[in-house]
């Protein structure tokens, strides 16, 4: 785990200052006035006192085990101070100096170097390059932030330690608690997933909070978050989602940002909420970290102005929560306490002159039907609104109510007084609805991914050791990209059906083989240098008869030496022409931070131009493949609409089943599509891979 | 002494990589061989004279005491063709008969080169074709896949109408390899009913004709900013890292030993271009990568290059390198002989030899 990084008894600072302008005067001066009651040792080989404790020339000279060890000494010195250090005497540390990796490869080798030497002697390591760690429950401030935070339950971690200063800076300003903080530096050891772990047993925290550029290893990241989520809920920004913030991250850190389809399926499907900003980022962990999530979807508003209560309406008719239909005892009751004019229904107008007392029956009145779930309390301050004593009145009620309660207290100085009760009372409020209603989606929808179990099905019979042998076959050849033969011939071994294709080397033999194999058929150049068929006129459909197949041929000839004279042409495929049914697309790339991704959409225009896919991490459950066909926009199409028979997705789903098993089983599979796939109307069991790509790893 | 011309039609057929092959051969055997060359090009600057690249070249590997100017007797510079069309006199047989008689006096075997077509050298008013004839050799013609299989045997078969009894035998090379199994099985048969025959057959080899990153850095003009110990990897392909990562990963996927032109500012390209198989980064327009960048290329041993060019030309001047440079870098020199040696019957070779 992380070794004795939390709550430690004693805590050595090597490279503490008494000057005001050096880091190690700053961690020293926070561990003293945080409070730390635990054993602090001052490190500097000038000896004497500091802030009235004896300090040590060097960390031999400590008597016992030191729990945790900060450096704030220049890199070299760090290296000999480690080698110096007697063995076993501390096995944390935390190396907030830099100058190792990020500075280019000559840090990255010493960087290297202080990896095995601290792997060598069992030592943990935050950092290096980081801000450093705070642990309020037990008074550690062991960084160089230019204040502690009060104690709380939201734990945070972050790549980016100006970032932290930020968020820290945000806390103590508003009074946001936090039991831990974070900052990952180069992830030389310790990283996000160590964190994530290190967090799911600890007592003082609910909520965890990241910031994140890129993640080392994705597959562990994935296993431990969705294990984590279901206790805790985990919220991360994860910056770089676009090509500009990608090459930042690029240079920032060196590292790849990843693709954002895989980040946002891989963060779905494990239960990792996503926030897109540092502001949702709080606006999220403020909501987790003083409510209950809402038990079911059904919200209500309460407000004292038309127009703010329509827009959260519209906010959370976009969104998936819903607004609660109350029951005829609440609409009587509410009848009773509010004036004649009010909106008695969803949203709940209270007008407004409304005070402290009419909010207060309002939302006790609300809190106890059964069919609401969340309530959400909008205020604007009119001259004879008394904010103040209105978010006393919502705090008090709060206290006793058995449904989470949220604010939107919207307004400039007039509410400010109010808004501090609120968030001194572990009310959540936000300035505008919108930004309520998406906290409140974001809970709702933690709630449900926390209830679902993954159940894998049963993995299906396949000819894995025919699979083995072609791929063998091509890594030998250094063949990256497979021949379509090869490809049919795997896409079968998994059970996928292929149309029946044979080549046919000249115009007499595609058209004895049409004759053959039956008419309609479908004629494609035959080459191992065309990959894009289509794009050179190297495709034919539904060739009808002799005639047709032999024109076909001269013109797919003529099409393909003239787009590519120096392929070489094998002659023609001649393929069943599968007809009817629609096209869907099956998809995989190997992505470089989760693995295998799968891909769905619908096949041709819609999939190059609209965009219109879904993705998930594989391996995926039966239910997992469902979602990623209802995901998409033009699932209704599938669905079957204006009298059209829907089609099978019972087969759908089993392909994507087939495909997933099939990348999971051949790693060494790195880009692959089926397009098109043919779907068939219901029951019909059965589906075609009508053509196929694949690329393979050749070491 | 025996002498056998190698000569093709058409140009970067492969007649090094032929040449390199039998060369060795005898001289592992420990027989004297020795190369000539009648008509040079390719002339490049060797201490202030203008000599032909493949003598220099073979000259050094097969050690010859033999001078440039001996073992190439006439190189067609700018100068020389300035004076031909002035209307010079330029007496190329007796040169190269001169130049011949000096080289092979010492050897058992002489393997002399021809260039191009069999016309070369026709305008000094002496031909490669005349040479062979006069200095006694037999033609071993090594001929190149190119458009398909009728056109190659339309060249080879060219040849021997040309040639006649002259002719010894024939190397087919660069064959692709989902042809191979149709010249063993159509071409081989076929030629040999016309009287020609096929000594081996050689299949399309990326390594030969890839490039070392070294090169590359030199022929670009390019600064090396790390791993100045990975500059003998070859290189197969060029491709341009101009796209979002995630196209650019699967098109990176699908080509190995590539090097990847791609601007200095993007970062995000060059770090996807390291997680595939990738030989150098060449960064374009003299724009420097951030230090991340290059500790990454460093920990996965990538060089990286950095050109004053821009993109375009960068590519324009690759592709003129590439499948150009011949054989001088020893990892293409090992590949070349365990080809050579694995894909030619050298027996016919031999008994003509004898």
């Amino acid at each position: 785990m992380i070794g004795h990084l939390f709550g430690p008894k004693s805590v050595a600072v090597v490279g503490a200052s008494l000057e005001e302008r050096k880091v190690g005067y700053a961690v020293l001066n926070n561990m003293v006035t945080c409070g730390y009651q635990g054993k602090l040792y001052p490190v500097n080989p000038k000896g004497g006192e500091m802030m009235g404790r004896k300090v040590y020339k060097t960390l031999n000279d400590i008597d016992g085990f030191i729990e945790l060890v900060v450096f704030v000494i220049p890199p070299l010195h760090i290296m000999q101070a480690i080698r110096d250090a007697k063995p076993n005497s501390f096995d944390t540390a935390i190396i907030i100096s830099a100058g190792f990796k990020e500075t280019g490869p000559d840090g990255a080798k010493l960087e290297n170097e202080l990896k095995a030497l601290c792997k060598e002697r069992n030592i943990r390591v935050m950092g290096p390059n980081c801000l450093g760690f705070i642990d309020t429950m037990a008074k550690v401030n062991a960084s160089f932030s230019a204040g502690t935070p009060v104690e709380g339950n939201i734990a945070f971690f972050t790549q980016s330690g100006a970032l932290g200063t930020a968020v820290l800076d945000w806390a103590i300003k508003e009074k946001i608690g936090m039991s831990k903080f974070m900052s990952l530096g180069n992830k030389m050891d310790m990283n996000e997933v160590d964190m994530l772990e290190a967090l799911a047993d600890d007592p003082d925290t609910h909520v965890i909070l990241g910031y994140l550029e890129g993640i080392v290893d994705g597959r562990r990241f994935i296993d431990v978050a969705q294990r984590v989520s279901k206790k805790k809920p985990i919220i991360i920004t994860k910056s770089g989602s676009t090509a500009a913030g990608a090459r930042a991250i690029s240079s920032h850190t060196g590292t790849l940002a990843g693709s954002e389809n895989a980040y946002k399926a891989a963060f779905e499907q494990f239960g990792i909420i996503r926030s897109s900003s540092v502001e949702e980022l709080f606006d999220l962990a403020m909501a987790f970290s003083y409510q209950s999530v809402p038990k079911g979807d059904n919200m209500v508003i309460v407000t004292n102005a038309g127009g703010p209560g329509i827009i959260a309406a519209d906010a959370v008719e976009k969104s998936t929560v819903k607004l609660a239909s109350l029951t005829k005892e609440t609409v009587d009751k509410l009848k009773e306490v509010l004036p004649p004019v009010a909106a008695l229904y969803n949203p709940v107008d209270i007008i407004g002159d409304a005070r402290d007392d009419r909010y207060k029956n309002a939302v006790e009145i609300l809190e106890k039907d059964p069919n609401v779930d969340s309530i959400m309390v909008i205020l604007t301050p009119q001259s004879m609104t008394n904010a103040t004593e209105i978010a006393r009145a919502i705090a008090d009620t709060n206290t006793r109510s058995s449904k989470p309660i949220f604010t939107s207290f919207m307004g400039g100085g007039l509410v400010e007084e109010g808004a501090r009760i609120l968030n001194e009372n572990k009310v959540p409020n936000y300035l505008y609805p919108e930004r309520a209603v998406n906290s409140i989606e974001a809970m709702i929808n933690y709630r449900k991914r926390s209830e679902k179990e993954r159940v894998f099905s049963a993995p299906f019979g396949v000819d894995k050791k025919k699979v083995k042998e072609v791929i063998a076959r091509n890594v030998s050849r250094k063949v990256s990209q497979l021949p379509e033969t090869d490809v049919r011939e795997i896409l079968q071994a998994y059970g996928f059906t292929v149309p029946k294709t044979l080549v046919a080397e000249s115009e007499y033999d595609a058209v004895y083989t049409a004759d053959t194999m039956g008419y309609p058929v479908v004629l494609k150049v035959c080459s191992p240098d065309i990959i894009h068929k289509s794009d050179i006129g190297g495709v034919k459909v539904n060739l009808k008869n002799a005639d047709e197949v032999r024109k076909a041929y001269f013109d797919i000839m003529a099409s393909a030496k003239k787009a590519m004279p120096q392929a070489v042409i094998h002659g023609v495929q001649v393929c069943e022409m599968c007809t009817g049914g629609k096209e869907v697309i099956l998809g995989m790339t190997n992505d470089p931070t989760f693995g295998q991704m799968l891909m769905f959409g619908m096949g041709g225009v819609y999939v190059e131009v609209l965009k219109d896919v879904a993705f998930r991490i594989a391996p995926i459950t039966g239910d997992e493949a469902d979602g990623m066909v209802r995901e998409i926009k033009m699932f209704p199409l599938l669905q079957g609409v204006r009298g059209e028979a829907g089609v099978d997705l019972v087969t759908i789903r089993e392909a994507l089943l087939r495909l997933s098993q099939l990348v999971c089983d051949f790693p060494e599979i790195m880009e692959m599509d089926i397009n098109p796939l043919k779907v068939y109307p219901k029951a019909s069991g059965k589906t075609v891979a009508i053509d196929a790509r694949m690329t393979i790893s050749v070491g | 002494m025996k002498s056998i011309f190698i000569g093709s039609v058409t140009e970067h057929s492969g007649k090094n990589l032929v040449v390199l092959g039998i060369a060795h051969r005898y001289k592992d055997s420990g027989r004297k061989v020795g190369y000539f060359k009648p008509f040079g090009q390719s002339p490049v600057d060797n201490q202030n004279i203008a000599s032909d690249e493949d003598a220099i070249f073979f000259k050094k590997v097969l050690g010859l005491r033999d001078t440039l100017s001996e073992i190439c007797p006439v190189t067609l510079t700018s100068q020389t063709m300035g004076e031909l069309y002035g209307g010079g006199q330029f007496d190329a047989k007796a040169k190269i008969q001169k130049a011949f008689a000096k080289v092979s006096a010492d050897k058992e075997v002489m393997l002399v080169s021809g260039f191009g077509g069999f016309a070369g050298g026709c305008c000094t008013g002496y031909s490669q074709f005349d040479a062979m004839r006069d200095l006694g050799c037999k033609a071993l013609i090594v001929e190149r896949y190119s458009t398909g299989e009728r056109d190659l045997i339309d060249r080879v078969m060219g040849i021997k109408r040309l040639a006649g009894e002259g002719l010894l035998g024939v190397v087919l090379n660069m064959i692709p390899e989902c042809k191979l199994e149709l010249f063993r099985s159509k071409v081989v048969p076929f030629l040999k009913s016309k009287g020609i025959e096929t000594f081996g057959i050689i299949p399309e080899d990326p390594v030969l004709h890839s490039v070392s990153v070294r090169e590359i850095a030199a022929q670009l003009c390019g600064k090396v900013l790390c791993c100045e110990e990975e500059l003998d990897h070859l290189v197969e392909r060029a491709i341009v890292g101009a796209m979002n990562v995630d196209s650019a990963l699967k098109y990176f996927r699908k080509i190995n030993n590539k090097a990847v032109v791609t601007g200095g500012d993007r970062g995000d390209i060059q770090l996807a271009a390291m997680e595939t198989s990738t030989r150098c980064l060449i960064l374009t327009g003299d724009l420097y990568p951030h230090q991340n960048i290059m500790t990454v290329a460093v920990e996965k041993k990538i060089p990286i290059i950095v050109v004053p060019y821009d993109t375009l030309t960068t590519i324009d001047r690759f592709e003129a390198v590439l499948g150009h440079v011949g054989l001088r870098d020893d990892n293409k020199i090992d590949r070349a002989l365990a080809i050579v040696s694995n894909c030619i019957d050298f027996r016919p070779i031999e008994a003509y030899v004898k």
